[in-house]
């Protein structure tokens, strides 16, 4: 038996439908549902089937019902970094919709920097998602603590001995928690380990983002960093060297251009880092001869 | 694969999960080296996120990741409020927080709000007074005290001090009792003048920070004379004391830290809203 002969489809899936194409015909995943004078007609690539009423329709397309449900009702946020991310981690350009309840059902894991993110679905085509260390991915789930999303920026703040991480793509993130979450929280915990990430992928990956590299960014300053003027490409890439090295984040910023800095772009393909952050930012000051902790 | 048994959801007011009618960034200073700095932010913006009030709530910094410049191209929401964390009107809420914020997105000024800075809010002056008289134990002290709030300042701009000024006048007029005064870092009368200032058996100084950063942990009790040693363990909210020349000296955390100021960064919202209490 696959996954979706198994599914059932929730009377709020059901309800939710019929009020939708009481006002307009639907399309999703490449079929387009309408209400028709003897009840619901479903068509997909030229062919029609109809159904008396909504149920039947249920019964019959559980997957396709489930699934406008859940990015339709549930998710929503058209346009959005998040949705993107959400579809992404399905994989729903790479799949059909049958091939992709089958492994649903199972559950699905992807990376994230030292994230491990998974989804899985239950009978009904409700996402559960979850997040912990991606090494503790293989770790069954009573062994890592359930956390609270408001919980993960302090997990994410500092290391396992209690150092300060100011350097989110540091690869220092860490273990032992497990975090449950729905379509909301995920999204938002995966950005407050690594923060605006979700964003900047989105962006790259659409070829939109607009690296700033480190020439301009200190043009635009004042106070006591418009000393950052008088870094020199060679002071740069010594605080690159220094910090960039280790983040796993990969740098599309250079010193006036993309590559004039000695050591070239590192780093994971999900995480971009689009500007020179305020570790490279202090360590160029501190190389230069201003160094003062400005530390409020 | 585990099974994923309970669902946490964060309080979220619109029907669908990444729909966000109101959104709610929390701007601070934020340090590159001290996890003091931004941490107050962090526990203000998760009281929020317990809360239905808005949909999306973040924190973003000038000195730590998200920065001022990355912050408004992660959020989604049809209307954002940005409320700087800051205890004065100046050069960062005037001058580095709008330019940042417009570095890398462009500000749609129908949907992103700049909010006046938490620090000024005439209630923060209740929140020192409650701070000061909360670091003492004994009631007959409390009829005694002095306090001193402790501000940054900034020679080259006065809007810094000024805020300090105002929560001691509005001070010496709701409370007369008090005897109050304003000390700073970098401008006259300095924080190392501060018991002088005061002529009173007990000298309460509360630092007028948002965070927990190097001036609020070192500088300042070094400046009027404790040491980290200093600790008190007496049920108030005092962290630091000592006795110098007969003046009993109490430190507290910063303003920052109290739980208030959240209640303080949602007014910061409605007045901004609409319109009322807008300088």
């Amino acid at each position: 038996m696959t996954a979706t002969t198994e599914l059932t489809v929730p009377a709020e899936a059901r309800r939710a439908l019929r009020t939708a194409i009481d006002e307009d015909s639907i399309q999703h995943g490449g079929v387009s549902i309408c209400s028709s004078e003897d009840g619901v007609r479903v068509t997909r690539s030229g062919s029609s089937n109809e159904y008396p009423n909504v149920e039947m329709l249920a019964q019959q397309h559980a997957a396709l019902v489930t699934d406008w449900f859940h990015w339709e009702r549930i998710v929503g946020g058209h346009e959005t970094a998040g949705r993107t991310l959400l579809r992404w981690l399905e994989r729903t350009d790479e799949l059909s919709l049958g091939e992709r309840y089958d492994e649903l059902r199972a559950g699905y894991r992807r990376t994230w920097g030292q994230l491990s993110v998974s989804v899985r679905c239950d009978r009904t085509g409700r996402r559960a998602y979850e997040l912990r260390h991606e090494s503790d991915a293989e770790r069954a789930a009573d062994e890592l603590r359930p956390i609270d999303p408001v919980e993960l920026t302090e997990i994410a703040r500092s290391d396992a001995n209690g150092e300060y991480r100011p350097l989110r793509g540091a690869p220092t993130l860490q273990r032992g928690w497990r975090l449950a979450a729905d379509a909301d929280a995920i999204v938002r915990a995966i950005d407050d380990v690594y923060p605006a990430s979700v964003a900047n992928w989105d962006r790259a990956r659409t070829d939109e983002l607009e690296p700033i590299h480190f020439s301009e960014m200190a043009k635009r300053q004042t106070g006591h960093l418009e000393a950052l003027t008088e870094a020199t490409p060679d002071s740069v890439s010594e605080a690159v060297r220094e910090h960039c090295q280790d983040c796993l984040k990969r740098r599309c910023w250079g010193f006036e251009e993309a590559g004039d800095l000695d050591p070239g772009p590192t780093g994971d393909d999900r995480l971009v880092c689009p500007e020179a952050c305020a570790v490279v930012q202090s360590a160029v000051r501190s190389a230069d001869g201003h160094d003062h902790d400005h530390s409020h | 694969m585990t099974n994923t048994t309970t669902l946490t959801r964060l309080t979220h007011s619109t029907d669908r999960a990444l729909d966000n009618d109101l959104g709610v960034v929390l701007a601070a200073h934020g340090s590159a080296r001290s996890c003091g700095s931004g941490a107050p932010v962090y526990e203000h913006a998760r009281r929020l996120r317990r809360r239905p009030l808005f949909d999306d709530v973040r924190v973003a910094f000038w000195q730590e990741e998200p920065s001022f410049s990355e912050i408004l191209g992660s959020t989604t929401s049809t209307q954002t409020f940005v409320v700087p964390f800051f205890v004065s009107e100046g050069y960062f809420t005037r001058t580095v927080l709008p330019r940042e914020l417009t570095a890398r997105s462009d500000l749609d000024d129908d949907s992103v709000t700049i909010t006046e800075p938490v620090g000024t809010a005439p209630a923060v002056t209740d929140l020192l007074r409650s701070r000061a008289t909360d670091a003492v134990a004994s009631d007959r002290c409390r009829s005694e005290i002095g306090l001193a709030v402790v501000a940054h300042g900034a020679e080259n701009d006065s809007r810094s001090a000024l805020a300090a000024k105002e929560h001691v006048d509005r001070l010496q007029r709701r409370a007369p009792s008090l005897e109050a005064t304003a000390v700073y870092l970098e401008e006259p009368p300095y924080v190392s003048e501060a018991l002088d200032e005061l002529d009173r058996h007990v000298v309460v100084a509360v630092p007028l920070f948002v965070g927990k950063g190097g001036h609020v942990t070192s500088d300042v009790p070094q400046l009027l004379g404790l040491d980290s040693d200093d600790r008190v363990d007496d049920e108030t909210v005092a962290v630091l004391g000592g006795e110098t020349n007969g003046q009993l000296v109490r430190y507290t955390d910063p303003i920052g830290t109290h739980s208030a100021l959240t209640d303080v960064a949602v007014r910061r919202v409605l007045e901004a809203a609409t319109g009322v209490g807008q300088s």
